[in-house]
């Protein structure tokens, strides 16, 4: 009987203890029901709501007021989909994006407000026809002896020993072109790869840091990143990195790395940022919610959300491109020329 | 940690010592598979329960000794779906376990067992639409507590068992990444952040049963049932729930 009764109670704790862990955001399929559970979805997970609110002066309790009085109980998805839409938008963040079946919603005036820079059809000119193709790398060296490379993604996958091999052959040029307009990210690990073939040293890159908790302040402690030289060709000679507006998420981390490096000039136009590393969740309705949830920061703790600063500012001339010239290009070499002390 | 691991370790070990320190011992064993509902939650990954077009599948293997030792494993694979039936998440685990019964009375035909138990739980969920966090591994050693009550009886001049048995886990160590921490952050960045947890019964809430017939059937034994599967966690701020019920058959070895 005793024993009877030691399971019995075993029992009985156990349901007692195995309360539910359950849902914690509204679950209604609802105009209402769909939006409180993106702003709530945001307001818990969300990494850059004091910057914003310092930058761009959002108060995001006054958002949730704001739009929720748009809702009405007999609107659409498409209707629903705007008003969701436009309310993140608020956060004027590329990493930001709500994904239905029938529209991407985002909010990219970072790049599109904005000159590109960059014309496709000029930029080609310069690689020829007899250009080198190594996975997201196209290389080859111009007629003064300037090694030129284009990075249009991190996206696809990259090795030491693609970079190794193009830096190789072109180790006999004065200097370095790498181009990465209108290159919006892919893989951290693929920028990594790429920029650890530009330093002989460890040396500090920036911090990392990510939500803990529900708050708008529950961040870790800063963790202290290191780009650390590649074992394979490491280039010693300067280095300039054309950038515009469209740099984004990754290749704005690719070129934070690259900023720390003595021989690397930056050259064009500021960086789109997206420095928030994105995770995604989802509403009651299926939309995808993609927000950024991990922060990187610069070497001195500086936001690089909304971009980073050329050393030399340059826009594109439509002088050079009636002459299907790409003044960015030219400008770069000029740099070239003049760090390596040899005319053009 | 070390302390509370030593103790873990201590449960455990003395288990696979007899196993291999006793051939002679005759064994018990019998396999089960189990087929029903999954329901899981992973706050990591999605706020909300996939619960639709679901289905779970569990391979378990069951083996006793000294009628006081008991070790088993077992797989799980499940798949489900969100509430609005749009994105599929895969779930798939492997576990070790082994218990000894130091407590056991028997009453004419009822028996009742009870000790603690080693739990050695290996895993993974996949989210198929998520791009940074994609997916999430579980992996844990717990101290349960389980119990087992057995009922002999017979009909028809056969020999039936009715077995209910009971797990309870109550302290141990698991793996959770922090709130907002990526993969990136841990495994290349190398950034620990309170990511192995002193797991116990409250922020563990979980409880694992089952209901078995044990009949004779063309010289063999077999056993049906319910199995039910109620893992729970809330750490690191992350909130994780796996339930499921299941049709049980399975028959001795």
């Amino acid at each position: 009987m005793r024993y009877r009764l030691h399971i019995f109670y075993i029992i009985v704790s156990a349901l007692l203890l195995a309360a539910c862990v359950d849902e914690e955001l509204p679950t209604a399929d609802t105009p209402e029901g769909n939006l409180d559970a993106l702003w709530q979805l945001m307001d818990e997970r969300y990494c850059f709501f004091d910057y914003k609110k310092a930058e761009l002066g959002v108060d995001w309790n006054e958002v949730h007021e704001r739009y929720r009085k748009k809702l009405s109980p007999k609107m659409n998805d498409l209707q629903l989909f705007e008003v969701c839409c436009a309310m993140i938008g608020e956060l004027k963040d590329g990493h930001v994006n709500l994904g239905a079946s029938f529209d991407l919603g985002r909010n990219w005036s970072y790049w599109e407000d904005e000159p590109e820079n960059y014309y496709d059809s000029i930029a080609r000119s310069y690689l020829g026809h007899d250009y080198g193709i190594a996975a997201s790398l196209k290389y080859r060296v111009l007629d003064d002896n300037i090694g030129y490379i284009r990075c249009e993604s991190f996206n696809t996958g990259l090795g030491d020993g693609n970079v190794s091999s193009v830096l190789s052959i072109l180790a006999p040029c004065n200097g370095l072109i790498l181009d990465v307009r209108g290159n919006s990210g892919g893989s951290l690990t693929n920028a990594d790869c790429l920029a650890s073939h530009f330093t002989n040293e460890k040396i500090l890159v920036g911090y990392t840091y990510h939500k803990t908790g529900k708050g708008h302040n529950d961040f870790s402690k800063m963790k202290a990143d290191y780009l650390e030289p590649a074992k394979g060709t490491r280039w010693q000679k300067p280095v300039v990195v054309i950038t515009n507006r469209q740099c984004y998420s990754a290749t704005n981390d690719f070129v934070k790395m690259m900023h720390c490096l003595p021989n690397v000039t930056l050259l064009g136009d500021k960086t789109g940022g997206g420095s928030g590393m994105p995770f995604t969740q989802e509403i009651p309705c299926g939309w995808s919610v993609r927000y950024s949830a991990v922060v990187s920061v610069d070497r001195d703790k500086q936001h690089i959300e909304f971009g980073i600063n050329p050393d030399v500012k340059v826009s594109m001339d439509m002088k050079d491109v009636m002459r299907k010239r790409d003044t960015l290009i030219e400008q770069a070499r000029l740099v070239l020329h003049e760090k390596a002390s040899i005319k053009p | 940690m070390i302390r509370l691991l030593c103790i873990i370790l201590t449960i455990i070990l003395p288990s696979c010592l007899m196993a291999q320190g006793d051939a002679e011992t005759k064994t018990a064993k019998r396999f089960l598979m189990g087929i029903g509902s999954a329901n899981v939650m992973d706050t990591y990954l999605s706020p909300y329960s996939y619960k639709h077009n679901d289905i779970r599948i569990d391979l378990i293997y069951e083996s006793s000794r000294f009628k006081k030792w008991y070790d088993g494993a077992g797989l799980h694979l499940a798949t489900m779906e969100n509430p609005a039936r749009n994105v599929r998440e895969y779930d798939i685990g492997l576990y070790v376990q082994s218990s000894y019964y130091l407590l056991q009375k028997s009453m004419g035909a009822f028996c009742v067992k009870a000790g603690p138990m080693g739990y050695l739980y290996v895993g993974g969920l996949y989210n198929e639409r998520n791009g940074n966090n994609p997916a999430q591994a579980r992996l844990s050693l717990m101290a349960d507590l389980a119990a087992v009550a057995t009922y002999d009886f017979s009909l028809w001049n056969k020999n039936f068992q009715l077995e209910y048995s009971l797990d309870i886990p109550f302290v141990g160590v698991a793996y959770s990444p922090q709130f907002g921490q990526s993969y990136y952050e841990q495994f290349m960045l190398s950034d620990y952040d309170h990511n192995c947890i002193f797991a116990h019964f409250v922020n563990t809430p979980s409880i694992r049963h089952r209901l078995l017939l044990n009949f004779p059937f063309f010289d063999k034994r077999w056993f049906v049932g319910y199995n039910g599967v109620m893992d729970q966690s809330k750490y690191n701020g992350l909130r994780y729930h796996s339930y499921s019920h299941q049709f049980i058959i399975g028959w001795k070895l």
